[in-house]
């Protein structure tokens, strides 16, 4: 890696700032401003010389309003928010530039000149402006309730004695709708879910009636369900207080909903900034526009202007057949680890995956996607159910050194971990973390080669033809993982996928953990490497966005059951699960207009406890159609029209709306 | 909470078991019965042991039977009477003897425990806070230093000096004129005075360590975003500090103490002996020089379930003083 | 958190060597930013080199005495030409020696007029073997007159040279150290790995028996089975023996170390992802999970060494673990218990504790630098 040392002291930065380099803030009666961030420069010293997270970045907040900063990993709008409340972690250091406030007396401060621990940035911090982090989990002291922690906010700036502040704290837990907030209040963090913990986060830094509320992403780390309910109190709490809110994410759908201006950060400085729908409308940028490209919104129109596999029809042949899956996991508790709690992570799971298809299985955390992912490829055993194998050929043109003949139909779920071999070679796999999904220690050649080992020796042209399969070139077959980058890393883990040239790919969470615009690019080349080779793909993901883009056939789990299985197009449009409906209005369209035009449902109640499963239908306590037969009997798949069925008492006879609705 | 106490008291009794059989076999290793030692070293001084009174003996330990039948005579008297064996070199039950100089075993290492904990807290939380300033540096250097010169080399040292430069003869837990004075305040101070050395001189050998672990886990949990989170409400830096993060990486400290007290049991042994301070140490040394094993035995014994006992504690009160390990236990999902 | 310089470009490894560094490097790279371990690494080093060749750098050996010279105070060594046609060189100074009949007291006082000649690797008229292969007399420091007085540190009551017998203790002591943390770490790595591995009822039974063992007060405990070995031993099976018992309870940290490390370890994706790829559980240990250990085991190993070492130096000033005539750091700190000598010859108790205080910091620092080291990817470098 190159760097170029930023040798600039502060004041010579300033100077060379304020002669002419950056464009003038726009100008729109700056007198109006709540906050103005001028030139800010933010820069980390390090062993190779510095590095300079924000780079002059000018951001323009008016009060009222919500202004959201948009910018992929590593883009400084985090630091950009951190440097304005001083609240940088060492060695990092305002660089140049200022941050003006103006306060509630109409006096405008320069937040950048007060010293970090100085009473006066004491008072503005929480009084003036509050702040809300990315992961509630880890933002809240493990050590203490959560009504202790709200309780002394509430002392530092409303001057509250000790049981004022309490009582003031489960009035706060109150308003940001967290039920029986006395309870709550006593309940420490991590007996909270993640969407409780965010309220109380928000509880927090509202608690000394800021006039600004910065958001750091404080909703990449839910559910969509979740983070649509925290996106809708924040906006209420927003209007009810005129509050303004500097809201960072780096989810254009999430923009698209809630913003009124937008900033687009990129390398450290302010791209383009802009009014929401003029910027989604017209970008200037070609970085924005990259984008807006890069994000995937639901295709509008009626179903039958999309490709649907005709049902009835006598489709693809079936390569694995899924039936009655169940993975329950035991947890010790009581006396001695003697009392058990049984968690049900997959559930009577039926499901078969087509040749040539991709299909999704979506849901949100802890529906078991990945444990049936991982069932399937034997990562885990399976309490009970069968996985049954019809796939054909050899791979890789190994000699099939297995004794049964083809094609057998062997019983995954029960083989000896000796006989998968075979099957391990055609039913492949790419981990969700490209960083930990490959050895530090071995080279890429290593890391390729592994899977070709059992075959004798393997070519070099081999090696070197499968990374130019996947974009990358011949020199990096003797380069460590540490060298390369997020999406460079699932290239390679692609590369290891395919070598052994399998029938069937299980992608968990292939693309999740990267930025936007390298998403899309492995997102090219999955879909590449499927038409080229056949692969059948089974997608999982909590993106409804990307899988709408991508999949054939939709299967939505929740609690550890399949509730709805459709071809894509269908699932998209007319849902037959109310479960489907409820995450499907939940997920940002990444278009002002539409996202806004859209009916949202209400989302009632949290994701339950998975060792506590509703009896009946999972969904029931959540579901706004349920009625008693709900609690007292599961509902078995049904199907309500061709190639789509749905786990539910009333599928087919409700009108429930789709993504587009 | 009620059963994770239960079971992690079930689990030291097994624990203890395991290590009265490693004392009997200490007291089993050298060859030959105690009787027969006892009756050698009575020949020696020219006395003879009446045959009931070997007999009477032999019966009560069960010399004559299988190892496990005399394992299960000695742990019976043990557990019932308290009855530890009889130490032929002290001619008096062993019991008396420990009962003798253990309270100023567990004064002593208690002492040095105490000490350990103030002197690691303060400089594991400062070298924290100023992590990688020279201080930091300085203080990392001298724990380290603690850690590598032997608890009675730093014993002797303090003892030349002491005798050398100030004309003291040290050693003892009481100045000669208070060692036969009844117990008053003077004598308790004199005793204190006596004790702050020793226990110094064993507390820096588990000082660094726990230096290392508080300075590795307070940076750790400075690093958390909710002392970023208690920056971004307005609270002071040094009640934030307090409050937060200092508390969370107090862990360490409650649940090393189980691991310290070992180690603390061992600088005790030794420094005691270089000190000659009336405690466990120099008699246990003597004992096992004497191959007086049973009072040997025994010591150890009594050290191993302190040990254990000291290591339950720490672990019930980690569990009462943080909510995370309290629920870890609880047995609850997820 | 993650930072992208607008001069950083995100990554093209195509255009940058750093690619290439094995881990065995970027360890080495980080290691070296720890000075204090990178000088002790030296210092470790050094001191190693002196155990190895104890017979020529020592100038004496270990037993060697000489009943006129007790006591004899460290001798001074200067660069000069005394003009007596020895020529210049290396000269120690000679001491003139008071009797006093009286108090039985022999004071020494430094002659300014008697000088030494010394001599690299000179005939010392003493043969050994060195490293046991070549039959030689050379020293490497020695006066030229074989029977001269040199006490570079000082000499005991027996007339023997301490820094001799430093030197000489420095090949037992530390060879305890090593060889007690190479049965320990068998034994550790063992048990640990068997228990990270296969978990369920053998890492439970495991977890009690290292549970047991570390509720014990070591030191008691080693004094307790020292003292129960047979009196009838030789020095050398008694050194054996001590090594084994300092090591059968050494082990126990170093199996939980492992046990944790596995057990983190094969939860891992690209461990998962081996056994996708057909490696077999052989494999998979031996190509995946242990080479990502080797590093921090190293890093505890060079940490057991100074424990063990003090461990030995502990019990042989008991007087319960190595006997003379066999010298250890340990054997020579028990003959400067008593304070008395002390007071007579300081040397006695600081030069062995010079050795030993040294080399357990340079172990020590060493240990540090490399735990910090270990793990080069475990986030950025703090």
């Amino acid at each position: 890696m190159t760097l170029t040392p930023t040798t600039s002291t502060r004041t010579s930065t300033r100077t060379s700032t304020r002669a002419s380099t950056v464009p003038a803030p726009p100008p729109r009666g700056d007198a109006a401003a709540l906050l103005d961030v001028r030139g800010l420069s933010v820069a980390f010293p390090t062993d190779d010389g510095v590095v300079t997270a924000v780079d002059r970045a000018d951001l323009l907040i008016r009060p009222h309003q919500v202004h959201c900063l948009v910018g992929e990993s590593g883009s400084g709008k985090s630091q950009t928010a951190r440097a304005v409340l001083g609240l940088l972690d060492p060695p990092g250091r305002v660089s140049a530039g200022q941050a003006l406030f103006r306060q509630a007396d109409g006096q405008v401060i320069d937040l950048t000149t007060l010293r970090p621990r100085g009473r006066s940035l004491r008072h503005i911090r929480g009084g003036e402006i509050g702040m809300v982090f990315q992961e509630p989990a880890r933002s809240l002291s493990p050590m203490h309730t959560v009504g202790a922690q709200i309780a002394e906010a509430m002392r530092l700036h409303r001057g509250l004695d000790r049981r004022q502040a309490w009582e003031a704290a489960v009035e706060a837990l109150q308003e940001v709708r967290i039920p029986r907030p006395e309870l709550r209040a006593k309940s420490y963090p991590f007996e909270l879910s993640g969407g409780m913990r965010q309220r109380a986060m928000l509880a927090i830094a509202l608690a000394g009636r800021p006039r600004l509320l910065i958001a750091d992403e404080p909703t990449t780390a839910l559910d969509v369900t979740t983070q649509a309910q925290i996106l809708r109190l924040l906006r209420r709490i927003q209007e009810e207080r005129e509050m303004a809110v500097l809201f960072i994410t780096h989810d254009l759908g999430v923009v698209a909903d809630i913003a009124d201006e937008v900033s687009v950060m990129r390398r450290g400085r302010v791209v383009e900034s802009r009014d929401v729908y003029e910027l989604f409308a017209e970008p200037e940028h070609p970085y924005t526009r990259m984008l807006l490209q890069a994000t995937p919104t639901p295709r509008p129109g009626p179903i039958s202007e999309r490709s649907a596999v005709p049902a009835g029809a006598p489709g693809p042949a079936t390569l694995l057949q899924v039936r009655g899956l169940t993975r329950r996991f035991r947890l010790r508790s009581g006396l001695f680890g003697m009392g058990r709690t049984e968690l049900q992570a997959v559930d009577d799971v039926d499901l078969q995956l087509r040749q040539g298809e991709t299909l999704a299985l979506v849901g949100e955390s802890g529906c078991g996607k990945s444990t049936l992912a991982k069932c399937l490829l034997r990562v885990e055993q399976p309490t009970s159910g069968s996985i049954t194998e019809s796939l054909h050929g050899t791979p890789d043109g190994a000699p099939d050194r297995t004794p049964r003949a083809r094609p057998g139909g062997l019983d995954v779920a029960t083989a000896p971990e000796s006989a998968l071999g075979d099957y391990r070679r055609r039913v492949r796999m790419v981990f969700q973390d490209p960083f930990a999904s490959l050895n530090p220690r071995m080279t890429v050649r290593d890391i390729l080669a592994e899977p070709l080992r059992h075959a004798g020796p393997v070519a070099q042209e081999k090696l070197v033809e499968l990374l130019e399969l996947v974009g990358l070139e011949a020199c990096h077959l003797d380069r460590y993982p540490h060298a390369f980058s997020g999406g460079q890393r699932q290239r390679i883990g692609i590369a290891r996928a395919i070598a052994t040239d399998p029938q069937v790919v299980v992608a968990d969470e292939a693309v999740s953990a990267l930025d936007v615009s390298v998403r899309a690019q492995i997102l090219d080349l999955l879909a590449r490497l499927q038409d080229e080779r056949g692969l059948s793909y089974l997608f999982i993901s909590h993106d409804m966005s990307t899988v709408e883009h991508l999949a054939d056939r939709v299967a939505v789990m929740y609690l550890g059951s399949l509730v709805e299985l459709a071809p894509a197009a269908q699932l998209f449009s007319r849902p037959a699960h109310p479960y489907t409906e409820t995450l499907l209005s939940a997920v940002p369209v990444a278009d002002p207009v539409r996202q806004r035009s859209r009916e949202h449902l209400p989302i009632p109640g949290e994701l339950p406890d998975p060792t506590q499963r509703p009896t009946g239908c999972p969904f029931r306590t959540r579901c706004r159609w349920a009625e008693d037969i709900c609690a007292e009997e599961a509902p078995a798949m049904t199907e309500v029209s061709p190639g789509q069925s749905a786990a539910c008492h009333f599928a087919g006879e409700i009108t429930l709306r789709g993504l587009a609705d | 909470m009620l059963p994770y106490m239960i079971r992690r008291i079930g689990w030291s009794l097994l624990t203890v078991w395991l290590i009265s059989l490693v004392c009997f076999f200490i007291i089993q290793a050298p060859p030959g019965d105690f009787v027969s030692v006892l009756m050698a070293d009575a020949e020696a001084e020219g006395r003879r042991l009446s045959s009931q009174q070997v007999q009477v003996l032999r019966e009560r330990y069960a010399l004559d039977a299988p190892w496990y039948m005399q394992y299960w005579a000695w742990i019976t008297g043990i557990i019932t009477v308290g009855d530890f064996g009889y130490s032929f070199r002290w001619n008096r039950p062993a019991t008396e003897v420990i009962l003798e100089h253990l309270p100023f075993t567990v004064l002593l290492a208690g002492g040095s425990l105490l000490l350990t904990w103030i002197i690691a807290f303060a400089i594991g939380v400062f070298t924290a806070v100023r992590r990688y300033s020279i201080s930091d540096y300085l203080f990392t250097f001298l724990g380290f230093i603690g850690l590598s010169v032997p608890n009675f080399v730093l014993a002797l040292v303090f003892m030349y000096i002491a005798f050398r430069y100030f004309g003291m003869s040290v050693g003892g837990l009481f100045s000669p004129d208070m060692v036969e004075a009844e117990w008053s305040p003077a004598k308790a101070w004199d005793l204190m005075r006596h004790l702050i050395v020793p226990a110094l001189i064993i507390a820096t050998a588990g000082t660094a360590g726990l230096i290392r672990i508080t300075r590795a886990n307070l940076s750790d949990e400075l690093a958390q975003p909710y002392v970023t989170a208690a920056r971004a409400r307005g609270q002071r830096e040094g009640v934030l500090l307090m409050r937060y993060p200092v508390r969370a990486a107090m862990n360490p400290f409650i649940s090393t103490v189980g691991y310290a007290i070992p180690s603390v049991i061992s600088g005790e042994v030794i420094v005691s002996t270089v000190l000659s301070l009336p405690t466990t140490g120099p008699v246990l040394l003597g004992a096992l020089r004497n191959q007086d094993m049973y009072l040997a035995g025994s010591f150890l014994l009594i050290l191993g379930v302190l040990t254990v006992i000291g290591t339950v504690i720490s672990d019930l009160v980690l569990a009462w003083a943080d909510p995370r390990v309290r629920r870890q236990h609880s047995g609850a999902a997820s | 958190m993650s930072l992208h310089s607008p001069s950083r470009p995100v990554s093209d490894p195509a255009q940058d060597d750093a690619g290439r560094r094995s881990s065995r490097s970027l360890i080495w790279r980080r290691f070296r930013r720890h000075r204090l371990a990178h000088v002790s690494l030296w210092v470790v080093v050094a001191v190693y080199l002196i155990a190895l060749f104890a017979d020529v750098i020592a100038p004496r050996s270990a037993g060697a005495y000489d009943a006129e010279h007790p006591y004899v105070p460290p001798q001074s060594i200067t660069l000069t030409d005394p003009g007596d046609g020895r020529g210049p060189g290396l000269y120690a100074h000679g001491y003139t020696q008071e009797f006093d009949e009286v108090s039985w007291n022999r004071t020494y006082t430094k002659d300014p007029e008697e000088l030494h000649k010394l001599g690299l690797f000179v005939a010392s008229g003493h043969d050994y073997r060195f490293l046991g292969l070549i039959e030689t007399d050379r020293k490497l420091l020695a006066p030229v007159d074989a029977d001269a007085p040199f006490y570079l540190l000082g000499s005991d009551a027996n007339g023997r040279d301490i820094f001799s017998r430093v030197v000489h203790g420095t090949r037992v002591s530390l060879s305890i150290g090593l060889f007690g943390v190479a049965l320990s770490l068998v034994i550790g790595i063992t048990l640990g790995a068997l228990a990270g591995f296969f978990r369920g009822v053998v890492d439970t039974v495991i977890q009690r028996v290292t549970e047991v063992f570390m509720s014990l007060p070591t030191l008691p405990l080693w004094m307790a089975l020292a003292a129960a070995l047979p009196r009838d031993w030789g020095p050398l099976t008694i050194y054996f023996a001590i090594t084994v018992l300092l090591s059968l309870i050494g082990w126990t940290s170093l199996s939980r170390e492992v046990r944790g490390r596995v057990l983190t370890l094969r939860s891992e994706d690209y461990v998962v992802a081996a056994r996708l790829d057909g490696a077999s559980r052989f494999r998979v240990i031996r190509r995946h999970i242990l080479p990502s250990l080797t590093s921090h085991i190293i890093a505890s190993v060079t940490l057991a060494v100074p424990a063990m070492i003090l461990a030995e130096t502990s019990l042989s000033f008991l007087g319960l673990g190595l006997q003379p005539p066999i010298v250890s750091w340990g054997v020579l700190l028990q003959e400067a218990q008593n304070i008395r000598s002390v007071i007579t010859a300081p040397w006695l108790l600081i030069v062995p504790s010079a050795a030993v205080v040294i080399s357990t910091l340079a172990l020590n620092f060493l240990g540090d630098g490399l735990r910090d080291a270990a793990d080069p990817y475990g986030g950025a470098v703090k």
